[in-house]
């Protein structure tokens, strides 16, 4: 039954267990409760990360972790870690290692409000799922595991559930992903009734295509919601805001991966799926990028935007494994290959830059009690430390040059222009325009973080918030400067990362390892001795060099700098005041005009009294719509509500005689039933 | 490796030297057309070493780190993207980076810029900062189409790639280079904030958009900040230069002498871009803000029916 210690995973899952037993022990005293939990989550964190490198780098394929039986037929607790399990545990416990020791001092200021024991409960039972989930080899009991990772995230989203509007958005999360998880179940019943087994699927090709497809579509809506896509996102920008910042940098940065790690393991493995399907895919997860984007870009709450974001990179994986499973459809594995090592790359990129954004929104949050952008302004002045990781995530999280979102976001390109010229023509608009929206996608990401990190860190203050605002504790600090070490890491070193990728895609999806940085020979490009040719590592050193040499450049020309510092120029005003510089909503105002028919503002303004030569207060205000919620659930839900209303009027009226009546015609029906067949 | 690194510094050194020659000429160009003298058309030059020698500069009193670190940036970002434009197919090394690697080397001194403008606390900082991210996000489909079209066109995102198979292919007016060709002048016309976009020339006025977000800047990091904007605006031309008209295959010696050659016709034709492009400045008024869109929707279309193109002829 158990092979204690064949491990060092063992030790890492039975440090999130201790974790979870201190919680259940230490209820009672809460400040040690938190600093114990916190300390044994951060020591799993370190072991899982230690084993997950480990195994990658190894010839382990498989390792058997634990089994056990049990009494329900086809119901075994199986958990082991292949290739493919190993590199999600490796995304979780990198971003672990920084949440658990963020915790302990963030969560002091929710102290006197809410019982910070029941959060580190919570949180060790929600680390625990996430660690069984990418492990389980059972259907049962992924479901059930998955279920428990929804229910804990539902109670940590709702932490402050003081709070009207975060009792509103966890409601609409867990209402959402229990529909999805359905999905999942009964697909799971369905692949158990032909296959006989509750084991992962490893080849189902042999089903008939049809039911291969009404498989996938089921798996992909169950995955596709809790991943956030578009149009099952829309719990997303509302309950990832609305959680306490560690645990949107957990939901955000690894819990919406787990659709990632399930869209492999589910779909792209087992079946073999028709082409209008693989697009599909391809399509949803650009048409996701865009929308997420797009609506960033027009928002003021930094929460909120971040979450939105989150949308667009998770649109930009699954374009990547649209694009895969596009290329696999089409016979050439080389682009498979490439595609889904770009879509695995950005997941691991994105979990590190997400969850230390969503960790940077809580310093702010911490520092200026509040998510508003347009109330914040000058906060680099007072928290430099975390202005500058800010600054690098934010750079690397709209993917530019020397960072490892932009290395990742470069294979996927390369493998949509290598399918481009192995297919029909029409095919080729579709990966043409994906093109084309990917890179409107980075533009307009640029333009977000741009307004994230100009708006709230530079200029002057524009309220109280701001003005009072300090740097945040040490450990904070500490915990940001883990993924922004990461970041670098991977961005000056990508081999290490993607030469783990290239064992998980060539053992998990059998396709053929292919030098990324370096492509030769792709199939359809047989004329060319090279498709394209990009080296990280030189391209940051030339950078760093040339960088170098403006600076010594200048000196050399023009002699030590002296600096002289005087107001900004204010056109010959007496006084500029802070709420001159351009606000959040001015900054995204040209998009929003731009794109009206995407957003179709409404802008109101209006003044309080009618004297217009002296008017005391102006008011103005832009609402902005949402087609899917409005052309798609609204309708949905009127629908429902009207189908309720009906049933409850008409047949179920409190009227004893038509209840009776009702077991008269069921009796009937019966017994015609019976006679007749 | 020391090969690679002698000619990456020539070619910064070149490009340096030939960066702000353009703009002397559109300068004299318009200058022209509106019956005046006009500057020398070295006057950029002039203009950047007297910055560039100032001591001393002025710093807003609101602003931080970023706007200081900004021009070191954009100029280190923008030399970068310069190193990765082939000049001539005489020179055999090449860096590893792509098309792709230059439009996002260039978005990385984007970012920067637009975010020193937010620094100062000036509410023109802030407008031209969101005016530039805008039309960023409206023209980039359009680059990248064509880009890539190209790409797919030659077999290659390598840009040095490209150049070789357009040299060796014959000169042949085709729809698909034309369509492309017109699609990048716009995004071209675009990037370097030239009229009917932006107009470089005003100062202090509620149209512009890259003056406005360099307002704060003075002394030598105005010199730097300027000479990133002119390298920027040299590395479209030398694209269209080399990738639509392709010279090497007329010079039939290598060797030194080969390179020499190639790069004085590169010259040449950088000043016969330059002076087309001074022709469409004089020739066009400037467009509302927000017609932009539908110029930018205009390249997007011209770059997509070079991409379909590339299938029917």
């Amino acid at each position: 039954m158990f092979q204690l210690l064949s491990s060092p995973y063992i030790l890492c899952a039975s440090f999130y267990l201790l974790a979870f037993l201190a919680a259940v022990i230490s209820i009672k005293w809460q400040k040690i409760n938190s600093y114990l939990v916190n300390i044994l989550l951060a020591l799993g964190a370190f072991a899982g990360i230690i084993s997950a490198m480990y195994q990658l780098n190894s010839s382990l394929e498989y390792i058997a972790l634990f089994d056990l039986p049990t009494s329900i037929p086809n119901f075994t607790f199986t958990l082991g870690i292949d290739y493919l399990s190993a590199y999600f545990l490796l995304d979780l416990n990198l971003l672990l290692l920084a949440v658990a020791i963020y915790t302990p001092k963030y969560l002091t200021h929710y102290q006197d409000k809410y019982n910070l024991a029941v959060f580190n409960l919570l949180n060790s039972a929600f680390i625990f799922s996430l660690f069984v989930v990418f492990t389980a080899q059972n259907l049962l009991s992924f479901y059930i595991f998955w279920e428990i990772m929804s229910v804990s995230s539902y109670f940590l989203a709702n932490f402050e559930h003081a709070d009207k509007e975060t009792q509103k958005a966890s409601t609409l999360y867990v209402i959402m992903t229990h529909l999805a998880a359905s999905l999942l179940l009964i697909a799971f019943l369905v692949i158990f009734t032909y296959t006989e087994s509750m084991l992962l699927p490893q080849d189902l090709s042999f089903l008939s295509s049809g039911l291969q497809v009404i498989l996938a579509i089921l798996l992909f809506i169950g995955f596709g919601t809790k991943a956030g896509l578009v149009p099952f996102h829309i719990w997303l920008p509302m309950a990832h805001p609305a959680a306490p910042s560690n645990v949107s940098a957990l939901m955000s940065g690894i819990m919406i991966k787990t659709a990632v790690y399930g869209f492999i393991r589910f779909i792209f493995i087992p079946f073999s799926l028709p082409l209008w399907f693989c697009t599909l895919v391809l399509i949803i997860g650009i048409v996701s990028a865009v929308g997420g984007i797009a609506y960033a870009a027009v928002e003021n709450n930094f929460k909120r935007l971040l979450a939105y974001s989150s949308i667009e990179n998770i649109g930009i994986i699954t374009t990547a494994l649209g694009a895969a499973m596009v290329a696999d459809n089409l016979n050439h594995p080389a682009i498979a290959s490439l595609a889904l090592m770009g879509g695995l790359f950005h997941t691991l990129n994105h979990t590190i830059v997400k969850g230390g954004l969503f960790l940077s929104a809580g310093c702010v949050q911490y520092a200026a009690h509040t998510k508003e952008i347009p109330l914040l302004g000058g906060l680099a002045k007072v928290m430099p430390f975390t202005a500058a990781c800010v600054l690098i995530l934010s750079l690397a999280v709209a993917a530019v040059v020397p960072f490892a979102t932009f290395s990742s976001e470069w294979l996927t390109y390369q493998s949509l222009i290598a399918l481009i010229s192995a297919n029909t023509p029409f095919m080729n608009l579709i990966l043409i325009l994906t093109i084309a929206l990917l890179a409107m996608v980075g533009a307009l990401a640029a333009l977000t973080f741009v307004k994230f990190f100009g708006i709230t860190f530079l200029g002057t203050p524009r309220s109280a918030h701001a003005q009072k605002a300090q740097e945040v504790p040490l450990s904070m600090r500490i915990a940001l400067v883990l993924p922004v070490a990461f970041l670098i890491f991977n961005s000056v070193y990508p081999s290490f990362a993607v030469g783990m990728i290239t064992t998980v895609v060539s053992s998990a999806a059998h396709l053929p390892a292919v030098n990324p940085y370096y492509i030769y020979n792709l199939p359809t490009y047989d004329n060319s001795p090279a498709l394209a040719n990009y080296d990280p590592t030189v391209i940051i050193i030339l950078l760093l060099a040339l960088i170098l040499f403006g600076l010594i450049m200048s000196i050399i020309i023009g002699g030590k700098l002296k600096k002289r510092y005087y107001n900004t120029w204010d056109c010959g005003f007496t006084h500029q005041t802070p709420l001159m510089q351009y606000s959040s909503s001015a900054y995204a105002n040209p998009i929003l005009i731009i794109f009206r028919l995407l957003y179709q503002p409404e802008f109101k303004s209006g003044n309080d009294n009618y004297n217009p030569y002296n008017r005391q207060k102006l008011t103005y205000s832009q609402t902005i719509k949402k087609p899917i919620v409005q052309y798609l659930y609204e309708p949905f839900i009127h629908t429902h509500q009207k189908i309720s209303q009906f049933l409850t009027e008409r047949l179920q009226n409190g009227y004893i005689q038509q209840y009776l009546l009702y077991i008269l015609l069921v009796l009937i029906v019966f017994i015609v039933y019976n006679s007749v067949l | 490796m020391t090969t690679l690194i002698t000619y990456t510094f020539l070619q910064i050194i070149i490009m340096l030297l030939l960066a702000p020659l353009p703009t002397g000429i559109i300068r004299k160009i318009k200058a022209r057309f509106q019956k005046r003298r006009g500057a020398s058309i070295f006057q950029p030059y002039y203009d950047l070493i007297k910055l560039l020698k100032k001591p001393q500069v002025t710093i807003s009193t609101t602003s931080s780190k970023v706007l200081v670190l900004t021009p070191y940036i954009l100029l280190g970002s923008t030399l970068l993207a310069a190193c990765l434009v082939p000049l001539s197919t005489k020179v055999t090394v090449n860096l590893p980076g792509d098309m792709l690697v230059l439009v996002y080397t260039l978005a990385l001194g984007g970012f920067f810029l637009t975010l020193a403008a937010l620094d100062t606390s000036s509410t023109f900082g802030g407008m031209g900062s969101s005016r530039e991210n805008t039309l960023k996000s409206i023209i980039e489909p359009a680059l990248i189409i064509a880009l890539v079209t190209l790409a797919i066109y030659y077999g290659s995102t390598d840009l040095r790639k490209i150049m070789i198979e357009s040299a060796n292919s014959s000169l042949s007016i085709d729809p698909v280079h034309l369509l492309l060709l017109l699609a990048l002048l716009m995004v071209t016309i675009t990037e370097t904030a030239r009229i009917p976009i932006d107009d470089p020339s005003t100062h202090l006025e509620l149209t512009m958009i890259h003056e406005a977000m360099i307002l704060e800047y003075s002394g030598r990091h105005l010199g730097l900040v300027e000479l990133a904007a002119y390298l920027k605006q040299l590395i479209y031309i030398t694209l269209i230069a080399n990738i639509f008209f392709p010279h090497d295959q007329l010079i039939s010696f290598g060797g030194i002498l080969g390179i020499v050659l190639s790069l004085s016709i590169l010259v040449l034709k950088v000043i016969i871009i330059s002076i087309i492009l001074g022709l469409i400045e004089t020739n066009t008024v400037k467009l509302r803000f927000f017609s932009i869109a539908n110029y930018a929707a205009l390249a997007v279309i011209l770059s997509l029916l070079g991409f379909l193109c590339v299938y029917i002829f």
